[in-house]
């Protein structure tokens, strides 16, 4: 091999830029996730004054989250109700909000106050998630996807959980 | 880092380990259904499965297996990334300090002599340095330039060091020990990393990192500046040896198919400025890399990898030195189980190095021939056999290497642990190691100074000298008391021959094999987890080094640079997260003195006091040798320079 070939810079650019390529669009955790949510609404009922004529779904701040929810619900219907995907980027518009997802528990700390009315299910990871803040918090066991389910929030908020939704929970903490 | 995002980072590694322990018990089960029902659908479809299903998808998650230190049989010390970030260190050698049994001496602005069981100096060559499975150290005189590798510590996960011979599954050259540098998965990496410091002595230090991740694969960019200046020599005058650096790079993580598999590539460019004769012979260095790692786990203790990289450099001394390097390796490791008590690794490597040397001055040094290009093949194996179950355990490796300086190298490695009861092992090795002759070993050429005529050889090195030899003995005693008390003691008597010396009866003198010599020492290491938040240990090794040359050698340069290496090391290193911002890391070392180097013994104390202020940003002081004014750790012929008390403020801004 000649020693007088060298690769240069380049080659650096090219290899980021094609690992950038590589990345699978699958995104498959969190299409999962996006059905999983989907499919909670369909076993909860809300406080009558809530009610409104398409169901909002709020994803907290990520975008990669929000577009891939978007897509994977595009179109969708719960209860009668259209599913319309927002994307949250302040506390403020949370009220606007049924069902507002925060990945990775981000900001949960900033919006504690305006998470905490009624009639907005929260959904987070993990089970601590589930006993702090959270009605539904995510969890994944053995590679598959678990929740946990605080009812004694959800009843706090006026919202009524199917005990068909209970008995899948991993955990139902009261 | 606060006491809060460590636990986070505790809770994650839990679950990290939970999945992963799980999915092993569950394997399998659920091997049939890995090929999961989802592949078949599209961003809609999922949408419309029932929960039930939903809740049957695999989704893949990151798992890590560790290695359980406490069973092996080898002097071994892993070194977390957290604990360097909480040391305050910002370099490479001082993060290697907290290591107990690696000896760091600076010796100037930008050179260090990092050894561990002795021999040290600015080109040690019988150390293993790996910096994610790329070897850092140079093929001219395998040696490692430590102030090139100032990565960010922020990109650290952990740094593994065996003392002590790893040749049979780290190659030539791991002699007396191995240093592996494992950095952070780009997943890991926060979304925007900024970290600036300034100290007395005109040492400054900037960096930045930043991340895009989605669920199958994350990619991190990242930069570092440094700059160091001048030291100073003995006589206060300045040793215009100060240097400055800068590196952009990046890593990616992928993801691949099912999540059993993964694709790590990794690349740098970096750029130093190093002063070393005045002005007009500055040294620049220039060192581009590329890496890729392919990895398949199938089961947790099955697995194979496929690594391969290219490393790019340019060293030049304007007039003096100039030398560009291509280096490109390709290797292939398998690990798997084999029966009830065996477990495997297999690997193969092939290494192709080629280079261009130009050294215009004839009085100083020179390389013949000025172009040269060597290939190294080589193939191991490691069993790894449960003689009696969780109680004794056999390893036994050998890795066969063919290089073009010394021929076939064989190098076995026998040891066992035992291990009575689950806190106690009592281990013992004996293994063999070469360290293979290098280009410098072989074509240097040292010219006759000014002014005698240009081009007059003094000293030559020769196509006879053959590889120095190690044959070590080694035993260790480890014992867990506690949760909170770990005791570890190691012991080696290392016998070496072959070792490099000057046959002084030709004219020119010949590199020659002209030394032997052994070595014997003892490592103590207590770890005492006083609190969950305060956590002690105290280190000791004392080696004891008799190395001369052979019986009928006219070498007359091994006797005055023999004594290089202190006979006790000592370090009381405690850490203390004193409340969930306020963190303190204290050591206190002591080194004796190196006869040889004219080096008194000194002890000196560093202390890192680090402020979360608020979640986002992080403070730092560090204070370096804070018990003397100056001191000196190390001189070479060309330099007596001290190293400076010194004080270092940082700050550190996560998003």
């Amino acid at each position: 091999m000649l020693c007088g070939l060298r690769f240069g810079v380049w080659w650096l650019a090219l290899v980021f830029v094609s690992s950038l390529s590589l990345a699978d669009e699958r995104q498959l955790e969190t299409r999962v996730k996006s059905a999983f949510i989907y499919n909670f609404t369909k076993y909860l009922s809300w406080p009558d004054d809530s009610m409104r004529d398409s169901l909002h779904i709020c994803v907290a701040r990520d975008t990669s989250v929000y577009e891939v929810m978007r897509e994977t619900l595009t179109s969708k219907e719960s209860q009668g109700r259209r599913v319309e995907v927002r994307l949250l980027r302040s506390g403020q518009e949370v009220s606007s909000c049924d069902v507002v997802y925060l990945p990775r528990n981000h900001p949960v700390a900033d919006w504690k106050f305006e998470l905490q009315a009624p009639g907005i299910v929260t959904v987070g990871e993990g089970s601590e998630f589930a006993s702090d803040y959270g009605v539904f918090g995510f969890v994944v066991v053995a590679e598959k996807i678990r929740f946990d389910i605080n009812l004694g929030l959800a009843r706090q908020k006026g919202v009524r959980i199917s005990s068909k939704l209970l008995s899948l929970a991993q955990r139902v903490v009261e | 880092m606060s006491a809060t995002v460590f636990k986070k980072r505790i809770l994650h590694n839990c679950i990290a380990l939970a999945v992963s322990l799980s999915s092993a018990s569950l394997a399998s089960g659920a091997m049939s259904s890995d090929k999961d029902p989802s592949s078949a659908f599209g961003g809609g479809d999922l949408a419309d499965l029932s929960l039930e299903s939903l809740m049957n998808i695999s989704v893949y998650s990151a798992s890590k297996s560790e290695e359980p230190w406490l069973r092996s049989a080898a002097a071994i010390f892993v070194l977390t990334g957290d604990e360097i970030r909480r040391a305050g260190v910002k370099t490479m050698p001082e993060a290697l300090r907290l290591v107990p049994g690696v000896t760091v001496a600076r010796v100037d602005a930008h050179s260090w002599a990092v050894t561990t069981r002795g021999f040290n100096g600015t080109l040690v060559d019988k150390l293993e340095v790996l910096l994610d499975g790329r070897s850092l150290y140079t093929p001219l005189f395998s040696g490692v330039y430590w102030h090139k590798h100032n990565i960010l510590m922020q990109n650290i996960e952990r740094i593994e060091v065996i003392r002590g011979p790893g040749a049979s599954l780290w190659g030539a050259n791991a002699v007396n020990g191995v240093i592996n540098i494992v950095t952070r998965s780009a997943r890991e990496a926060e979304p925007l990393y900024l970290e600036a410091g300034a100290g007395n002595g005109e040492r400054t230090h900037a960096g930045f990192s930043t991340s895009y991740k989605n669920d199958s694969a994350a990619l991190q960019l990242y930069g570092r500046q440094e700059r160091f200046a001048d030291f100073r020599y003995r006589n206060g005058r300045s040793a215009d040896d100060g240097f400055e650096s800068s590196r952009l790079g990046f890593r990616s993580d992928i993801q691949l198919g099912a999540g059993d598999s993964s694709l790590m590539l990794q690349g740098e460019v970096y750029r130093d400025r190093v002063s070393q004769f005045g002005k007009s012979r500055d040294e620049t260095n220039e060192v581009d890399f590329i890496l890729a790692r392919w990895s398949s786990e199938t089961t947790s203790r099955d697995g194979f990898e496929l690594a391969a990289y290219v490393e790019e450099s340019d060293f030049s001394i304007p007039g003096l030195f100039l030398e560009k390097r291509r280096t490109i390796e390709v290797e292939g490791t398998t690990h798997f189980s084999l029966g009830d008590s065996h477990e495997l690794v297999l690997g193969a490597s092939y290494r192709h190095t080629c280079d261009e040397i130009d050294s215009p001055d004839q009085n100083l040094l020179g390389f013949l021939p000025h172009k040269r290009a060597d290939e190294t093949y080589d193939v191991f194996i490691q069993d790894q056999i449960e003689l009696i179950e969780n109680r004794v355990r056999l390893t036994a490796g050998v890795k066969a290497e063919k290089n073009n300086y010394s021929g076939i190298e064989v190098q076995p490695t026998l040891r066992l642990a035992y291990t009575p009861s689950s806190g106690t092992t009592l281990w013992g090795a004996v293994s063999k190691a070469v360290r293979i002759p290098t280009r410098l070993d072989e074509n240097i050429l040292i010219f006759a100074p000014s002014p005698a005529p240009a081009g007059t050889v003094i000293i030559a090195g020769s196509p006879n000298f053959d590889s120095e030899k190690l044959v070590a003995l080694e035993f260790g005693f480890r014992q867990r008391y506690s949760d909170d008390l770990t005791l570890d003691v190691a012991l080696y008597r290392n016998t070496y021959d072959e070792l490099r010396g000057l046959d002084f009866s030709v004219f020119p003198a010949e590199v020659s094999n002209e030394g032997e010599g052994d070595s014997s020492g003892v490592e103590v290491s207590i770890q005492w987890n006083y609190s969950d938040a305060w956590v002690h240990r105290a280190s000791y090794a004392y080696q004891h080094i008799d190395y001369h040359a052979k019986r009928g050698s006219t070498d007359t340069s091994i006797k005055t640079d023999n004594r290089n290496d202190p006979r006790h090391q000592g370090m009381l290193h405690s850490s203390w997260q004193a409340t969930d911002a306020l963190g303190m890391d204290m050591r206190l070392r002591n080194v004796s003195k190196l006869p040889d180097r004219k080096v008194d013994g000194y002890t000196e104390l560093d202390l890192s006091v680090s402020w979360q202020v608020d979640s986002n940003l992080r403070l730092t002081l560090l204070g370096q040798n804070l018990l003397d004014k100056a001191h000196p750790e190390f001189s070479t012929a060309t330099s007596e320079t001290e190293v400076h008390r010194a004080v270092v403020f940082g700050l550190e801004w996560t998003y």
